[in-house]
């Protein structure tokens, strides 16, 4: 079945736009300088552009520019029938070099305006001869990625210039000045310009739009970013989700700051509306404590738990130092959590810490929980004037009628040149407008209008924002002094490691509190398979919790199933020296699910546990191998905590981890496989054993009759093979481990390591996922309970 | 070549079930193409990386050290290239154990205690690899 919760919302996002496409007319479509215009030259000295052009199969795609020099001013390109190519990436991702000479892609006019016009009096592109645009047809449906190469002339060039089109096929001529209106079809997550100065001619009056995902597949937020008299000189144009990166996300900051501030593209920006669906659904979230009283611990933290409907971004806002505002600003040494949200239960864990790095001290806090979708940035970088400004528009995808929305910029960390802030009439502009925000149609974001160099956005990230749709609750977190005692189990809060249970005060970790071992399964036995252990691959990381009386009281145990390299289905079972008289309750948590409790049973007196008992439908990806072929996307591994809490004393020790994990077929649940250690469980069907290929002894099982095992398991999430590669070509010093008989090369999965025949990710560029230790949520800001409860 | 929109596309063909190759198991086994078990293997071995390391902590009774008001010092046990693998208290005058599946690559430990002050001593523990078991005392200065 098609699970489409499988794929990013961006990516929901551009599978909608060319759906919508897929619909659209056949007519031409141009875009470039007639949008961003003819004081603004692409940028190709300073940046590494690479633009997208959506088309369609059959459609044809023209490229054309023309080549100046980065000195100030345009003119011709030296030579201009030679040192220019496309460089074009086609959807199946081979690349082709298409060299721009006269008659196939330089143009020789200043603007689009000087071409000749057609017979709707309309400037045009010939098909041939001078002024005649590089042709390129598309085979395939799908975006088109270009770049260019120079590869001769004195000195570098930028394109003014530029007109990248698509036509129905090559004898349509390409219009620039018609725009192809709610249909944009050229796009990049970064734009670069030279316009050559600060002076006010030289300033940009240019409209992109930015496709913020919405939280449903198919849907987007269309923003219009429409820029007046920004003069930046060399400038690039990104868009993004937060702004800057954390700690400085929702703010506007000097360049000169320890960490540097960083600003990552992420949402593609157009030059006209790109096709897209109006968002259906707006965010709810509710914050899952017990009754909005939250207790944690000075210098501690904890771990915030909320529930979404949907896939956006979070920020949680602790009203520290008692302003009563909750807007976010890094200047208001507020604490400050932030991130992306997923559907269901989602955790924030915070180190107790304000942002300054100061502890939060003992009190009570109101604290408010935001989430938000849609959520667009643009931050200008050393962008020195901006006058009148620039004001977002929220567009309606279906009508492209562009409303005015809530702005919001808080540029009070950065130094302000004297004067150079002041608007054109002598009005101080606005520092900030948290927590409210401005509506764009009375104020515009403004800043230094003096034309020069030194001015406000002088080497300044000048962030200005706004929010698809919003939805907040309010939370109270008590903060206790740590001397107390808040669970009364002896041990106060500073040396308790579960200050809130009086059952827990120390752990044992496997392999340690941040890391996770592996275990990978061979799953035919009986039969021999292809020995590249990535039947099943699960990542483990075991949590054995003792109380104050330095009894066992619990076992966590976290796995992360990274891998299934087999279209049988199969369950994960984990077998445990634990009496099952001892064990007062067994909960689980698949993913971001709620708690229910796995089956259990008996074997032998010690308890037994199906962890799962269909890896592969939890998935929901069919019949898709799981992150062992490079040719399937990379999927997000099955996240699975186990709780099992003991009311009686067991002899289980750290040591025997990972303990007795197990594979079983799910639809023949005796079929089970375990590491050579174990004989397997009571439910077990026994004759299996001596069957086909198997080598078991009364001292050994599990191996076939070369005493190769069908189980291993390595205390590192390491590398494991690709699809039917055996595991020594990746780990080739396992045949000196296996035949000393563990004497050498104990080591085997850290030595020698062949990483070419390693499972590394998907073609698409994705990498594997590595696993991660689920968040320990005893802690809870909004209440001192545990997490099953 | 676009990774979004071919993986749209991809995903797409899923869609219209002409994307996916089904795979069926059971895979036919390629005989021959692995070394493991082509040399002897030991009849007892079970290819266990790790061994286990039995470690016993101690807590001086009073002591130079300075203890908490409960008489109980924070403890934590770590691993450079692994991380902490024990983080809880111990009391004055008792001795805490545990196992642990020690991989054969690590070979020491530190040991670090905090006081209620706040002091934090790191002690670290060369580990003999002949040596099944680790034998610590803390709370007594370092």
């Amino acid at each position: 079945m098609f699970s489409l919760p499988a794929i990013s919302l961006r990516r929901r996002a551009a599978l909608a736009s060319f759906l919508l496409l897929s619909v659209s007319a056949t007519r031409a479509f141009a875009e470039g300088s007639a949008q961003t215009g003819y004081n603004q030259r692409l940028d190709l000295t300073n940046y590494a552009l690479t633009l997208k052009v959506d088309a369609l199969a059959g459609e044809v795609i023209t490229i054309a520019g023309r080549p100046v020099t980065n000195a100030a001013g345009p003119y011709p390109w030296p030579g201009s029938t030679a040192g220019m190519s496309a460089v074009i990436t086609t959807p199946a991702g081979q690349v082709l070099v298409r060299p721009m000479t006269t008659g196939a892609g330089i143009l020789s006019v200043a603007r689009i305006e000087d071409l000749p016009r057609d017979a709707a009096n309309q400037p045009a592109l010939p098909t041939a001869g001078p002024n005649a645009p590089l042709l390129f047809e598309a085979t395939l449906t799908g975006t088109y990625h270009i770049a260019f190469r120079q590869t001769s002339g004195a000195s570098r060039a930028d394109l003014l210039p530029y007109d990248i089109s698509v036509v129905p096929n090559a004898a349509t001529p390409a219009r620039p000045l018609v725009p192809p209106g709610g249909r944009g079809r050229l796009h990049s997550t970064r734009w670069g310009f030279d316009a050559g100065s600060f002076v006010q001619a030289a300033a940009t009056n240019a409209q992109y739009y930015v496709q913020a995902p919405g939280a449903v597949a198919g849907s987007s937020y269309i923003w219009q970013m429409d820029l007046q008299g920004l003069a930046g000189y060399v400038y690039d144009v990104i868009a993004n989700d937060t702004g800057l990166d954390a700690p400085y996300s929702r703010s506007s900051r000097t360049r000169w700051l320890t960490p540097a501030p960083k600003n990552t593209p992420l949402y593609e920006i157009y030059l006209t509306p790109p096709a897209a669906q109006n968002p259906a659904v707006r965010p709810q979230v509710a914050f899952t404590g017990s009754g909005g009283n939250g207790i944690t611990l000075q210098g501690l933290g904890g771990t915030f738990r909320f529930r979404s409907n949907l896939a956006g971004s979070y920020q949680l806002v602790v009203d520290v130092n008692r302003d009563g505002l909750f807007d976010g600003s890094t200047g208001s040494a507020d604490a400050i959590l932030a991130g992306r949200s997923v559907v269901g239960v989602n955790d924030s864990l915070w180190n107790g810490k304000d942002v300054t790095g100061q502890v939060v001290p003992a009190g009570v806090y109101s604290a408010r929980l935001f989430l938000r979708v849609g959520e667009f940035h643009f931050v200008a970088y050393d962008d020195e004037n901006n006058y009148p400004g620039l004001a977002i528009r929220r567009v309606d995808a279906s009508t492209l009628a562009s409303n005015p929305a809530l702005m919001y910029w808080d540029d009070r960390q950065v130094p302000v040149p004297d004067g150079s802030r002041r608007s054109g009439g002598g009005t101080p502009a606005l520092l900030t407008t948290l927590p409210a925000g401005v509506m764009s149609n009375v104020t515009r974001h403004a800043w230094g209008n003096t034309w020069v160099s030194n001015s406000f956005g002088n080497e300044a990230y000048v962030d200005t924002w706004v929010i698809g749709d919003e939805d907040s609750t309010p939370i109270t977190v008590e903060i206790q002094a740590p001397a107390a005692d808040l669970d009364g189990d002896g041990v106060s809060n500073s040396f308790d490691e579960y200050p809130c249970d009086p059952d827990k005060s120390s752990a044992v970790f496997v392999p340690s509190a941040s890391s996770m071992g592996l275990v990978m399964f061979e799953d035919l036995w009986p039969s021999n398979g292809d020995f590249d252990f990535n039947d099943t691959v699960v990542a483990y990381n075991y949590e054995l919790i003792y109380g104050a009386g330095e009894r066992l009281t619990a076992i966590r145990a976290n796995f992360s199933v990274l891998a299934i390299g087999a279209g049988i289905h199969s369950g994960l079972g984990l077998a445990l020296p634990i009496p099952v008289s001892a064990v007062s309750q067994v909960h689980r948590r698949i993913g971001g699910g709620g708690a229910d409790v796995p089956m259990v049973y008996s074997s032998e007196g010690n308890l037994v546990l199906h962890v799962i008992h269909d890896l592969r439908s939890a998935f929901s990806v069919g019949e898709d191998y799981i992150n062992t072929r490079a040719s399937e996307p990379v999927r997000r591994p099955l996240t699975i905590t186990v709780l099992i809490e003991l009311d009686e004393p067991a002899s289980l020790t750290a040591s025997q981890a990972p303990f007795d994990l197990f594979l079983y077929w799910t639809h023949e649940p005796a079929h089970e496989i375990h590491r050579p250690m174990y004989r397997g469980t009571e439910a077990m069907d026994p004759t299996l054993f001596g069957t086909q290929s198997d080598g078991s002894t009364e001292t050994r099982h599990f191996v076939n009759n070369r005493g190769v095992p069908f189980a291993l398991d390595v205390p590192t999430s390491t590398l494991y093979p690709v699809e039917k590669t055996p595991i020594d070509w990746l780990y080739p010093d396992i045949l000196a481990f296996g035949t000393s008989g563990g004497t050498t090369a104990r080591t085997y999965y850290a030595s020698n390591v062949r990483p070419q025949h390693a499972y590394t990710g998907d073609v698409f560029g994705d990498l594997r996922p590595a696993p991660t230790v689920a968040p320990r949520v005893e802690v809870y800001a909004s209440g001192c309970r545990r997490v099953f409860e | 070549m676009s990774k979004h929109h071919l993986r749209a596309l991809l995903l797409l063909g899923g869609l219209l079930g002409c994307g996916s190759d089904p795979s069926p198991d059971p895979e036919p086994p390629p005989q021959g193409d692995s070394a493991l078990g082509n040399d002897p293997i030991p009849p007892d071995f079970t290819f266990q990386t790790t061994r286990p390391l039995a470690v016993e902590i101690a807590s001086e009774a009073g002591g130079g050290e300075a203890t908490a008001p409960d008489q109980r010092l924070r403890l934590e046990v770590r691993s450079a290239t692994l991380g902490v693998i024990y983080r809880g208290s111990i009391l004055a005058g008792a001795t805490f154990r545990f196992d642990y599946p020690l991989p054969a690559d690590i070979t020491e430990l530190e040991l670090v205690t905090v006081d209620d002050s706040g002091l934090e001593t790191v002690r670290t523990v060369k580990l003999d690899p002949q040596t099944p078991g680790l034998s610590v005392v803390v709370g007594g200065g370092s």
